[in-house]
């Protein structure tokens, strides 16, 4: 019994989303959403049926985040805070890893490079995070989940691609900065949620969410709210399994009180 | 690849006016697209005419297919290959054969390729779009194929827009693989037919020997078969076993990307189950992105040594004396199923997708039902169904909404009980 194909699909179902594809409605893998009415008095709050609610919940709570309720087969999170970051110090995060490895050249070259010049030096972290867009030519959902000096040469990838690279340009000039995986729900007419990843990068003495795949790109959208479930904590050559307890946390659906 | 034996395929000389590149293709009609492009795409070919022989690598692979004409052979440098003209009404099926088993939906894509530069090339045209109709795994007996269509729109110099397409197959016989194009509009199904026809009467003949097990899986995620794996598992001289996984996946990343995947691994095995030393190597999208040899020294100390995503890498592994292989996993699953009093069993692996740095634990957990439990491997567990001769014939998961699902679809000889 081979498996290999068991760890590779397990990877290919990783969040996989780049909203500047203009085909993302057919590929993107959605995750259905039940729309409730809400309590007048109440904040909007996302419910997710996963497995292991109460650890993941308990998890989730002691990195910051707003649980609301769990119980045998959901847990409530507020969407108070449409961009929600994890708890922390800054001090773990700023190392050259295997995965986010921003000292190998072609990291290097791509920060040495035009692109990446600007009058504003050190680069401020918006313009790494339009930097990594501009870089990730070939937005595509064909890869699986490739380190920052992969994806600087290749120029290819999806969110954990962008992700990824927009941590390696911050560590790069001194900023701590991690990968972040979690759901993104697109709220409108007919909310949807996707599974994504995005970068938290310490600046100005808190985590700011950055997100490289620039999904403001939905036209239709009324407000996006980003619900991170994991950080990726392995960046070693072991990552593949932190990247598959972060897959435990991934709703088979979702219900929206709004 | 040379393309000496090319046939130079006209398009379908088919005005796309009013059909957009972004336009959605499916394969049903009631697509959107003109009526008359749907029919081109529709058109079959009865298959008729006599059973053609072709015979490759001096025998060593043979087979019949229906065929209109003699069946020609071309020799190359790198394989051989050979023309059939299946009933299409221009354009033969273009097949090539190579030594080696590894590698198909690279080969899959590599050769769709060839069929889109030969139709660009036909017709002194660009590519001005392209998008994945079909993409098709699946089986014929022991043999996996993979099939692959493009459907195009290309573009004269003087800014004529034609619509074409590119079908692709590729098989995996015994230690060889076949692949076929065909660049004229339609004729998906008797294409495909003719492929398998190929497949099915093929017959091979090696000095090699003879496995005395192998298995064949598909794997699904939801209701599409995207990928299948092969093992072999062959004894030497000594009594030591040596087990090949070939594996491949191709799918439709968005509507005019392929994303494949290929993987070539084997671990020498003792006859109690002990892994001698293994290699594993992986290559995605075309490229290679891992490639590892596992080994004892000297000291009997393990490690691990290659590149990952072009890092050099190397390691040793934990102090062990022994780790496992796939014939240990075998029994560890019979010995929990022919325990009454046991319900549970587990080993320590090496599985370098998951980790390369370290050993896995893979737990096998038995339901009541007596031939079913599940599979964990850390945090990935999977749901496991066991075979009447205690081995594992399919493996299923759930993760975020999906279903990944891992079916054995076909099997030969058996693997005898570790004493």
């Amino acid at each position: 019994m081979s498996k290999r194909l068991a760890v590779l699909m397990a990877l290919m179902l990783l969040p996989v989303a780049v909203p500047a594809l203009e085909d993302q409605g057919l590929y993107l893998h959605v995750i259905p959403v039940d729309v409730l009415e809400r309590e007048d008095d109440q904040d909007a709050t996302l419910r997710l049926f996963i497995d292991n609610p109460e650890a993941v919940a308990a998890t989730l709570t002691a990195k910051g985040m707003a649980v609301v309720a769990s119980d045998t087969d959901s847990l409530t999170v507020s969407l108070k805070n449409a961009r929600q970051t994890f708890s922390g110090q800054p001090d773990d995060w700023l190392s050259d890893t295997f995965v986010i490895d921003y000292s190998e050249p072609s990291v290097v070259d791509m920060l040495a490079s035009d692109a990446w010049q600007n009058d504003a030096q050190p680069l401020p972290i918006e313009a790494m995070e339009d930097g990594v867009f501009d870089w990730i030519s070939d937005k595509t959902y064909a890869r699986n989940f490739d380190f920052a000096s992969t994806v600087a040469r290749t120029r290819s990838g999806d969110c954990t691609e962008h992700a990824v690279l927009l941590a390696a340009a911050a560590r790069a000039s001194g900023k701590p900065a991690r990968v972040v995986l979690g759901l993104m729900l697109v709220d409108g007419e007919s909310p949807f949620v996707y599974g994504h990843a995005w970068t938290e990068v310490w600046a100005d003495g808190e985590w700011q969410l950055l997100d490289a795949t620039k999904p403001e790109a939905y036209a239709d959208a009324e407000a996006l709210y980003y619900i991170p479930t994991g950080l990726l904590e392995n960046e070693s050559p072991s990552y593949a399994m932190s990247l598959f307890s972060l897959t435990l946390t991934f709703p088979a659906r979702v219900e929206l009180s709004r | 690849m040379s393309k000496t034996a090319c046939i130079p395929v006209i398009a379908a000389a088919l005005c796309v006016l009013g059909f957009g590149s972004t336009g959605a293709v499916a394969q049903d009609g009631g697509s959107g697209l003109p009526e008359w492009l749907q029919k081109e795409l529709d058109r079959e070919v009865k298959r008729r005419g006599k059973s053609r022989s072709v015979e490759l690598f001096d025998g060593m692979l043979s087979s019949t297919v229906k065929a209109k004409e003699k069946i020609e052979s071309v020799a190359y440098d790198w394989g051989e290959g050979f023309l059939v003209n299946f009933g299409s009404k221009n354009t033969p099926a273009e097949c090539y054969a190579y030594d080696g088993d590894s590698n198909s939906a690279t080969l899959l894509s590599n050769i769709a390729e060839v069929g889109i530069q030969n139709v660009l090339e036909a017709n002194g045209a660009s590519l001005k779009s392209r998008t994945i109709q079909s993409v098709i795994v699946d089986h014929v007996g022991a043999q996996p194929i993979m099939a692959l269509e493009w459907f195009l729109i290309i573009e004269k110099a003087e800014g004529e827009q034609l619509a074409a397409q590119t079908k692709a197959a590729v098989a995996v016989i015994d230690k060889t693989s076949v692949a076929c194009i065909h660049t004229e509009m339609g004729y998906s199904k008797s294409f495909l037919q003719m492929f398998v026809e190929f497949v099915e009467n093929a017959s091979t003949s090696t000095d090699d020997i003879s496995p005395y097990y192998q298995e064949l899986y598909l794997v699904q995620l939801n209701d599409q078969a995207v990928g299948f794996a092969k093992m072999d598992y062959v004894r030497d001289e000594e009594g030591d076993s040596r087990i090949v996984s070939v594996e491949s996946s191709a799918f439709a990343a968005d509507r005019s990307t392929l994303s494949t995947s290929d993987g070539y691994s084997y671990e020498w095995s003792t006859p109690q189950g002990g892994l001698i030393n293994a290699y594993s190597a992986n290559v995605e999208n075309g490229e290679l992105t891992m490639q590892l040899d596992l080994s004892r020294d000297e000291n009997d100390i393990w490690g691990v040594k290659g590149n990952i995503q072009g890092k050099e890498y190397a390691t040793e592994l934990p102090d062990v004396s022994t780790i496992e292989s796939g014939l240990r996993q075998i029994q560890t699953v019979r010995d929990v199923i022919g325990d009454a009093e046991r319900t549970e069993g587990d080993l320590i692996a090496w599985i370098p997708d998951a980790d390369p740095a370290a050993l896995t634990r893979v737990t096998f957990n038995q339901d009541e039902d007596n031939m079913s439990g599940t599979l964990s491997l850390g945090p990935l567990v999977m749901k496991t169904k066991i075979a009447g001769d205690g081995t594992i014939s399919e493996m299923a998961s759930d993760l975020g909404g999906m279903t990944m699902t891992m079916t054995r679809v076909w099997s030969e000889g058996e693997v005898p009980p570790i004493e």
